[in-house]
């Protein structure tokens, strides 16, 4: 479905993505991992069109090259993006927050949506009008991904969901993407939090520096000495 | 008694001119953090278009306000596509100095404009002036008509920034970008719209002038546009309801010390100016904001 051919992220001088090329399949859920700066952040900002990619990139969904299309066109095309820090607008109350995500939508469909985002998380149904800036930590992820699921694009993309979460949210906050997954929806996930991600991921791809060092069904890469040393804690 | 009354009503009316300005200063300040400078300058050349329009159509106040609003609105959105677009990613000084020259160069160029000049033109004369007695109270129908149009265009404004999903837009593209555009927002015509309603209302700003100040020139946009960002600041760069009351508040304030001495006026801006950046630095209705990380 997502296709990534020898992606570059320039900074400057500094190549932040080196080269590198992944796909993801249909339905899959896919994690990238990682240390910090290893250039997870940048290949999600440049999918989703925030970051502008080096010539010679090219990255294709369900074959059509989207590499430098703006932001606001790649949504339309259905990649919806919950982004690191989960970026709601915090002055916007938790309804508002959704009405952006439906933006792209009519509003004839938009109740229906927010029945279904609000069975999913009854939390922000009793915060529908409280400011998003007021939630907890937790709270303003889950409003990240029912934004995005307002939104309603077949593949979405993760940064970082248990960012400065406890583990008990963060685990129902994976529950969620495994259902997402469920729905046929398509996950690119970026986790510092690698053993989580191996757990709910299909395939999963590590990146160092920039590069893809190791890629393979997530069993195996769960496996992997190196990956144990370096992520896993063993 | 009566004549404080009399006062708080010609100071109102001034104080609807500078909120209609300052409401555009602070929504673009809001939505691409430049200040910008030139924004006094849409509308003298608004004030010049309604000069126009009742030249060819006779003194016809919604037509001239029309016209001038219109033209305002599309200068404005038209200095953004050539002059702040291409610096849009570059540091915040560049968009500054860039402000700066759209300015000198709008006034510059109509100096040099034949139909503009370098002469000032008398504005006409667009509401017919009836005295009415409430009271002892003498409010004239300028007053009412000015003070009227401007609440209803206030009111829209606002009715469109909270309400409806330009305005939502808007509001979401002043606080992440990002964000914004990952949610379908095309930023560049969010931010073009901006600048057309602050142009708009600015246009509609300069006419009133025109009413109150029955003299045009080139450099009343300076003028005006210096003390309703002053009035801007005033009420929270950024903020519109500030914007609104710091605007009216300034007129008022502005009016009561005129009539205690005719110099002091323009000088009592700044006074409350410094006064309020010492005490309260974000204005009175900013806040001072702490990213959450």
């Amino acid at each position: 479905m997502l296709e990534v051919n020898h992606l570059t992220v320039k900074y400057g001088a500094i190549r932040g993505v080196d080269d590198i090329s992944f796909t993801v399949n249909k339905g899959e859920i896919v994690t990238l991992i990682g240390a910090n700066g290893a250039g997870k952040t940048s290949t999600l900002r440049a999918i989703s069109g925030l970051n502008k990619i080096a010539q010679g990139s090219s990255i294709k969904l369900n074959g059509e090259e989207i590499g430098n299309i703006a932001p606001h066109k790649i949504v339309e095309k259905g990649i919806c993006h919950v982004p690191e820090g989960r970026r709601i607008f915090y002055t916007m109350s938790v309804r508002e927050n959704l009405m952006m995500g439906n933006y792209i939508h009519g509003m004839s469909d938009f109740p229906k949506k927010l029945e279904r985002v609000y069975s999913l998380f009854p939390r922000l149904k009793e915060r529908d009008k409280q400011l998003g800036g007021t939630l907890s930590g937790g709270e303003q992820q889950m409003l990240a991904i029912a934004r995005a699921m307002v939104t309603g694009g077949d593949m979405v993309l993760f940064d970082e969901p248990s960012m400065g979460l406890a583990p008990l949210i963060i685990r129902d906050i994976f529950s969620i993407i495994k259902e997402l997954q469920c729905e046929g929806k398509t996950i690119l996930l970026i986790e510092q939090n690698a053993n989580m991600a191996l757990s709910i991921a299909d395939r999963a791809y590590v990146l160092e520096n920039g590069r893809i060092v190791l890629s393979g069904p997530a069993a195996e890469v769960k496996a992997d000495k190196q990956v144990q040393r370096s992520y896993l804690g063993a | 008694m009566n004549n404080i009354i009399q006062l708080l009503i010609y100071g109102l009316q001034l104080g609807s001119v500078y909120a209609l300005v300052s409401l555009g200063y602070t929504m673009v300040y809001g939505i691409v953090r430049l200040i910008n400078s030139a924004h006094g300058d849409y509308l003298m050349l608004g004030a010049y278009t309604a000069f126009y329009v009742s030249l060819l159509n006779g003194n016809n106040l919604i037509l001239c306000l029309l016209g001038a609003m219109i033209a305002s609105g599309l200068i404005a959105m038209l200095s953004d596509q050539l002059a702040f677009k291409p610096v849009r990613e570059q540091p915040k000084f560049s968009s500054l100095v860039t402000a700066l020259g759209v300015s000198l160069f709008i006034q510059n160029l109509s100096r040099a404009l034949p139909f503009i000049g370098p002469i000032p033109k008398p504005f006409p004369t667009l509401i017919t002036k009836k005295l009415y007695n409430i009271l002892d109270i003498t409010v004239s129908s300028t007053q009412i008509l000015m003070i009227i149009i401007a609440l209803i265009l206030l009111f829209l404004l606002t009715y469109i920034v909270n309400n409806t999903k330009i305005g939502r837009a808007m509001r979401a593209v002043s606080l992440d970008r990002d964000a914004s555009a990952l949610m379908g927002v095309d930023i560049n015509k969010t931010i073009t719209i901006t600048f057309f309603i602050g142009g708009f209302l600015a246009g509609a700003g300069g006419v009133f002038y025109g009413i109150m100040y029955p003299t045009i020139d080139v450099s009343i946009g300076s003028l005006l546009g210096n003390k309703a960002f002053i009035a801007a600041v005033i009420g929270g760069i950024g903020n519109l309801n500030g914007a609104m009351i710091g605007g009216i508040l300034m007129g008022v304030i502005e009016i009561f010390a005129t009539s205690i001495n005719a110099d002091i006026g323009f000088g009592v801006f700044y006074l409350i100016l410094i006064i309020i950046l010492i005490f309260k630095p974000a204005g009175l209705f900013g806040k001072l904001t702490n990213e959450k990380v």
